[in-house]
């Protein structure tokens, strides 16, 4: 009952954060310089998530071999593999679930189940996604082309500047994993639902059922594996969001370069 | 018996999933793919951002040449620097003197530019091309040089795999700088500056590729300094093959690859000089610049070189650097300069770029200011550390992330921009008899009064101008465009002395104060 009432609560202060995160920035200021972004001129496009000013790209189009490439690469390849085998292990040591034993057939079915759904994960995130022809790659709220279009219209050297409130990019968080961007030329895509990720997420949980013991296959078993799922793909956008903020911290946790030992020579005169 | 068939074929389909290795961009007439050669010309404003053109001149385009070395760091085609070279012949003998730019990629890149998988350094050095003929340069030639190695070794369907090869790839990075790619990119320098003094070579290495760039060019650094300190009678170094610029950005190199050019020119054997553009400092030879925002050289390196660290230290590689070495290194623990780069290394650096127009405490502004303003309208400040130990034309210098975002991310307008603030003005590159000179030297370092003094070094003229030590006037004996010799005055003051050198056409080159001392 608790939950219930939880849950419109969440979605109601999930869509308030998200406000202004689908509209216009508030309080922004930006440089009106005019000045012909050169890109255009070279035939260059600043792709969501490329840095300002780039000439590396001609199209930010996702394209069927980047769709298969993440396919491959996250749900059937070494990283598949790795992943797996890394959660399947941590499984085994805590014996979960109890009903497989801590042994060699046990591990094959822990990390067979987990490498099991993440295939069928892919599957379907690659299925529907060629269908609905998104592009699922995240980009933070700085490089979102589709927050003040018109704006950036009059002054395309938006976006270099932009930074957002805390709380606004909370929302953007939130908003782009739960919507993902129509492919593109220039990336400015459409937002639409996230289908993809939620049929990947319902693929996934479902698809352990054909493994697990009878106790983890019903419907809120399942339906917490399907959360656990898109609470993966929710942290991965937190984590797109306010990663610089993060390198940050450790940059200067980590801060790097040996001083002098030695006196310091003085400079040379001219 | 399942198991050992599935285990066997799962490490067959490991091992054997790479990328090949391969030509990608063989020489005109080569082949059975002519879209694919390995001269073209940019095309900027066509859905197609490259054309083959084996006859490519850069007159209202820029002009690309592929070099491509094999993962034993041999020439995959020999016919692709005849190519490139005629390629840079066609450029030196238009009216305006060539912006000659050369690139090595680093890892997880190759030279593939075939439509369906085109590398993204080669679309993003092509931008750079664009954007310099367009920008920076749109009255001169502008040509590029794009050296290809075996960076990519798995393909990005095996991610974990393909992390690991940053061992494998470090030792191909290691491996591939030799006598063949530096054969390329000497006659690559030499011709153009041959061909037309004024041209203005610019070598760019980024990540690994700055490790292969530094290897391949130090040992010819070291070799061409020091005959052109020798050379005596003729021209065969004075314009010699020497890039004007050698950029490092976002190096992947260990600092004791770089740590032994700065102690050769620590030790004074060469100086670079003063321009005479109204510009006090001295320009770069070498850059090394690495961004705050690269975690890959800045976290990533020392935890990849942790395994080969361990081994040296427990073989005991590594050295503490005795008191009485010269120059007398910053840091006395060899292993110190191994976990770390050049440009992220503090005690080796010797500039800081700041935002905003004050320099740091500890630092203070080049004079005249260098200064730069991004799209953004940020400006930034570029200053000299004050008391730093590198005081020589090796600058290395860490760069704000909002400069260069991350590793990656160098294909920018704003990477540019910075690079800009080093390289010669339009109308600089436009003048052959004003671009920045190049090495010189002064022998002997020591002389008592009337002693004979040869300064070596390019474009002094072939009319006599003047010398003045310390202010006084110097007697003249000889004088040609690659060498002078006089004589030095007497009554000048023992010690450090500088020499200003006067071209018959008022130019200016003043010598470092370092580079004569004057014995009583």
């Amino acid at each position: 009952m608790t939950r219930r009432r939880l849950l419109p609560l969440l979605a109601v202060l999930t869509s308030l954060c998200a406000q202004p995160a689908w509209g216009q920035a508030v309080g922004q200021a930006f440089p009106q310089q005019d000045v012909e972004p050169i890109q255009q001129k070279l035939g260059r496009v600043t792709c969501p998530g490329d840095p300002p000013g780039n000439l590396g790209s001609l199209s930010c189009e996702f394209t069927k071999t980047m769709r298969l490439q993440k396919f491959f690469s996250g749900s059937v390849t070494d990283q598949a593999v790795l992943n797996a085998s890394f959660f399947g292990t941590v499984a085994q040591f805590r014996k979960s679930p109890p009903e497989w034993e801590r042994d060699w057939d046990g591990l094959g079915r822990r990390v067979g189940t987990r490498y099991g759904q993440s295939l069928a994960k892919g599957l379907t995130v690659l299925g529907v996604g060629l269908i609905m022809r998104n592009d699922p790659r995240l980009v933070d709220y700085a490089s979102d082309p589709l927050i003040d279009r018109k704006q950036r219209e009059r002054n395309p050297l938006m976006g270099r500047e932009r930074r957002g409130r805390a709380w606004t990019r909370v929302g953007h968080a939130i908003v782009d994993w739960a919507t993902v961007r129509k492919s593109a030329p220039a990336g400015d895509g459409g937002r639409r639902p996230n289908w993809p990720l939620f049929a990947g997420a319902v693929a996934s949980g479902v698809t352990g059922n054909l493994w697990y013991p009878d106790r983890l296959t019903t419907r809120t078993e399942t339906a917490k594996r399907i959360g656990g799922s898109l609470g993966t793909a929710l942290f991965a956008s937190f984590y797109n969001e306010f990663h610089p903020e993060l390198g940050r911290v450790l940059g200067r946790m980590f801060r790097r370069g040996a001083t002098s030992t030695n006196p310091a020579t003085p400079a040379s005169q001219p | 018996m399942m198991r050992p068939i599935i285990v066997l074929a799962s490490a067959v389909l490991l091992a054997s999933c790479h990328v090949s290795n391969r030509l990608y961009n063989p020489a005109s007439g080569l082949g059975d793919t002519p879209a694919l050669q390995s001269v073209v010309a940019l095309t900027p404003n066509s859905p197609q951002p490259d054309v083959v053109d084996p006859t490519c001149t850069p007159v209202d385009k820029a002009c690309l040449a592929f070099l491509e070395f094999d993962d034993m760091g041999e020439a995959w085609d020999r016919r692709q620097l005849p190519d490139a070279i005629a390629m840079i012949e066609r450029a030196t003998s238009l009216p305006r003197p060539p912006v000659v730019v050369v690139f090595i990629h680093g890892w997880k890149n190759n030279a593939d530019r075939d439509e369906r998988h085109r590398n993204g350094n080669v679309v993003g050095f092509e931008g750079v091309l664009e954007y310099l003929r367009q920008s920076v340069y749109p009255q001169s030639p502008v040509i590029g040089i794009y050296i290809g190695w075996r960076g990519d070794l798995v393909p990005p369907y095996w991610p974990a795999r393909r992390q690991l090869s940053y061992f494998n790839r470090e030792n191909a990075a290691i491996r591939v700088p030799g006598a063949s790619l530096t054969n390329a990119l000497v006659t690559v320098a030499t011709t153009a500056h041959q061909r037309n003094p004024g041209s203005y070579v610019l070598m760019i290495g980024h990540s690994f590729g700055a490790l292969v760039l530094e290897r391949a060019l130090s040992q010819a650094m070291a070799d061409y300094a020091l005959r052109a300190a020798a050379d005596t009678s003729t021209s065969t170094t004075r314009d010699g093959g020497w890039a004007d610029l050698v950029t490092y950005i976002n190096s992947a190199a260990a600092a004791n690859e770089g740590k032994q050019m700065l102690d050769l020119l620590k030790n004074r054997t060469v100086f670079l000089t003063r321009d005479d553009t109204g510009r006090d400092y001295p320009h770069p030879l070498f850059l090394s610049v690495s961004s705050l925002g690269d975690a890959a050289t800045r976290f990533a390196l020392p935890v990849g070189h942790g395994p080969s660290f361990l081994v040296h230290k427990s073989t005991g590689s590594f050295r503490s650097y005795a008191a009485a070495d010269a120059p007398q290194p910053p840091v006395t623990a060899q292993s110190a300069y191994f976990t770390s780069t050049v440009a992220h290394m503090q005690a080796l650096q010797s500039h800081t770029v700041v935002e905003g127009v004050a320099c740091a405490e500890g630092s203070t502004p080049l004079s005249p200011a260098a200064s730069f303003t991004l799209p953004n309208a940020k400006t930034y400040q570029l200053c000299e550390k004050a008391g730093r130990w590198n005081d020589t034309p090796y600058w290395a210098m860490q760069i704000p992330a909002s400069i260069v975002r991350d590793h990656s991310s160098i294909f920018t307008e704003d990477f540019v921009k910075l690079l800009q603030v080093f390289l010669p003005a339009t109308e600089v590159v436009a003048d052959p008899q004003r671009r920045p000179r190049l090495l010189a030297a002064v022998t002997p370092a020591r002389a008592r009064a009337a002693s004979s003094i040869t300064l070596r070094g390019s474009h002094f003229g072939t009319t006599p101008g003047s010398i003045a030590v310390a202010g006084q006037q110097a007697t003249v004996a000889e004088w040609n465009d690659w060498s002078v010799v006089f004589a030095l005055p007497s009554g000048l003051a023992a010690g450090q002395t500088r020499i200003t050198l006067t071209t018959s056409d008022k130019r200016q080159t003043i010598f470092p104060l370092e580079s004569l001392t004057v014995e009583p």
